[in-house]
């Protein structure tokens, strides 16, 4: 909008000045060339990977099975592997709000689990793994693996 | 995809909502996009400081009686839609600059990437979370029976949350696709903040570049800003303060100016904003004081009263709300060891990043080129304001991580470091900006007119690369 108002009639400016325009043009080109290859990167990686669900539909699925069989007041045990912190929080928003008690899948598991299930009165439990490992199921159902998220599942009671 | 756009469409309904509330709190009659833009952000920061006690309630349906609420104030301030759409058309005839181009792209490749791209870590673990458990319960308190890492996120200020759980209360399970729309809302809040900053420094046409470079910064908008995510927010309402400080230099000060009010808004946004807040009312002041401006302790007291506000609430969800704060030491436990032993580690790493091209270009050499050069030329000006308020957050946010607990302080700054410099780059693009205008300013009647002083500035009160008044 200002810059539309050069005039013929004016001045050329000095050189002095042209060369600080040119200077500050090329740094400009600098810029954009040095965040190239990192705009590039983002381009071809949504082009490649369009991901607009954040919880996958297999989840989702998962999650309509386990609502099927339990009310979301039930609180569920999530076993699995504590280097994974994406994936039991994934669970957590997905099973929302059902409240989700995250154990990691390690020797303490048994005594936690019994904690948990006189604290909590956790009587269910979804373990993820390869393979999940058994927080002591009084019977399972199994649960397909979600692209992109290695581990199997496996949903069920606890005995008591 | 549908679920992206109408999450897009709803999120710009919140931000007008919240623009409404700052116009019918303030008296505020926006009539440019930037001044919407103030609006949309005070306002955000308003229902934000009211939400912490409200949600001491516990009440499920907060949210939605929030936006209710928004949309009747909406209703109420309909003159100020009006007006706008009434000169809307004026504004679409006038030819857009070659310059605005750059702007434009930026936009467009965050919008597109935003709702075609899942979450960074950020934006849902920590942002989201607060949302769906605000949206489904009405508590800033995370109710989950394991504590520990995800009670950590209770700390965090509740703006960008609140906005979200607006946005998801146009439906009635959490959408987790829709409430993304409103980082494209503050994408364009960022630029729109940006230009301005940059306009009042410069003129126009800078402003237009500027805000175009800003926007392609893939360390404030990118995957490796986790998707933008995180600290953009904070650096769309640190640009639109910056700007209205500068505007608000050559007037008496006025609580009811968007100044105080951008600046307590920082605050709620994130906890580093409170950081931000502290260095920015400091640099206000001394820029008052270097002017030799004469300011009477009433209006001191009175213009401080929103920065007041802002801060008393974000102490009260410090109190009432309980929360884990791992990260950091208090600053009392500072020790002279700890300068020797994590000192080389935090300059090491802290000059790593500021070299980063992937993520920064040559933003940061240029932005201490551009301190050193405005310094020189304009001491006492409002751009040296700008750089020195941006130098001392940049060094800051780094000496935060002498006192970091993480056994690995490379790690812990590695993290966190790159994304807390997204929190002030607007404001070292604006450094640059000022730094570089005498040479390719058009007051020689070389490439056009020199754009008009900032509307509502008293006349003879120039910030621009002058003296502040």
């Amino acid at each position: 909008m200002a810059a539309g108002n050069a005039s013929s009639a004016r001045p050329a400016p000095p050189a002095s000045g042209r060369l600080a325009l040119l200077a500050v043009a090329a740094a400009i080109v600098l810029q954009l060339a040095a965040v190239a290859p990192t705009v590039m990167q983002e381009i071809r990686l949504r082009l490649r990977s369009p991901v607009a669900w954040i919880i996958p539909a297999e989840m989702q699925r998962d999650v309509r099975e386990i609502r099927n069989r339990i009310p979301d007041v039930e609180p569920i045990l999530y076993v699995g592997d504590p280097r994974n912190r994406w994936l039991p929080r994934l669970w957590e928003r997905a099973l929302s709000p059902q409240p989700v008690v995250i154990v990691e899948s390690d020797p303490r598991l048994p005594g936690r689990v019994a904690r948990f299930r006189k604290r909590l009165a956790v009587r269910w439990a979804l373990s993820a793994g390869s393979p999940p490992v058994d927080p002591g199921f009084a019977w399972q159902v199994r649960f397909a693996p979600i692209p992109g998220f290695a581990p199997e599942y496996r949903f069920g009671r606890l005995r008591r | 995809m549908p679920t992206a756009f109408l999450g897009l469409a709803a999120a710009f309904v919140v931000a007008l909502g919240c623009a409404a509330l700052a116009n019918a709190v303030l008296g505020w009659r926006p009539r440019s996009l930037p001044d919407w833009n103030e609006a949309f952000l005070a306002g955000l920061g308003i229902a934000t400081a009211a939400v912490i006690p409200l949600s001491l309630l516990r009440r499920p349906g907060t949210a939605f009686a929030l936006l209710a609420a928004l949309l009747v104030v909406m209703l109420l301030r309909r003159s100020d839609f009006a007006r706008a759409l009434a000169a809307a058309p004026g504004a679409f005839r006038t030819k857009p600059p070659v310059a605005a181009a750059l702007a434009v792209a930026g936009l467009a490749l965050f919008a597109w990437s935003n709702g075609c791209a899942g979450f960074g870590w950020d934006g849902f673990q920590i942002w989201m979370t607060k949302a769906q458990e605000f949206y489904a319960t009405g508590e800033l308190a995370l109710d989950v029976p394991t504590p520990g890492y995800m009670t950590r996120i209770v700390s965090y200020p509740p703006a960008v949350p609140l906005a979200e759980a607006l946005v998801a209360s146009f439906w009635r399970a959490f959408p987790f696709a829709a409430v993304k729309g409103i980082f494209t809302v503050f994408a364009l809040s960022l630029v729109v903040g940006t230009f301005r900053l940059v306009e009042t420094l410069t003129d126009r046409r800078t402003a237009y570049v500027a805000a175009g470079l800003a926007s392609l910064l893939p360390g404030l908008t990118m995957r490796t800003a986790v998707l933008g995510n995180a600290d953009m927010p904070l650096a769309a309402v640190g640009a639109a303060a910056a700007a209205a400080a500068l505007r608000g230099a050559g007037h008496p000060p006025d609580w009811r100016k968007p100044a105080p009010w951008l600046l307590g808004t920082l605050a709620m946004v994130k906890s580093e904003g409170t950081v931000l807040l502290a260095i920015g009312a400091v640099a206000m002041t001394l820029a008052a004081a270097a002017a030799h401006r004469p300011t009477g302790a009433r209006r001191i007291l009175v213009f401080a009263a929103p920065l007041a506000f802002f801060v008393l609430a974000r102490f009260a969800q410090r109190t009432l709300i309980p929360a884990e704060y791992l990260e950091f030491s208090p600053i009392t436990s500072f020790r002279f060891s700890l300068l020797a032993t994590r000192g080389p580690i935090i300059a090491a790493r802290m000059g790593r990043w500021l070299l980063s091209l992937p993520s920064w270009g040559i933003l940061w050499p240029a932005f201490l080129a551009g301190v050193v050069v405005v310094a020189m030329r304009a001491p006492r000006s409002g751009a040296l304001a700008i750089a020195a308020t941006a130098l001392c957050v940049v060094l800051a946010d780094a000496g935060m991580f002498l006192f970091t607990r993480w056994g690995d302080v490379r790690l812990h700054f590695d993290q966190a470091y790159p994304r807390l410099l997204a929190q002030v780059a607007p404001l070292a693009v604006a450094t640059v900006a000022a730094a570089v205008f005498p040479l390719v300013r058009d007051d020689h009647g070389r490439r056009g007119k020199p754009a008009a002083a900032p509307r509502g500035r008293r006349s003879g009160a120039s910030v621009r690369g002058g003296t502040i008044p």
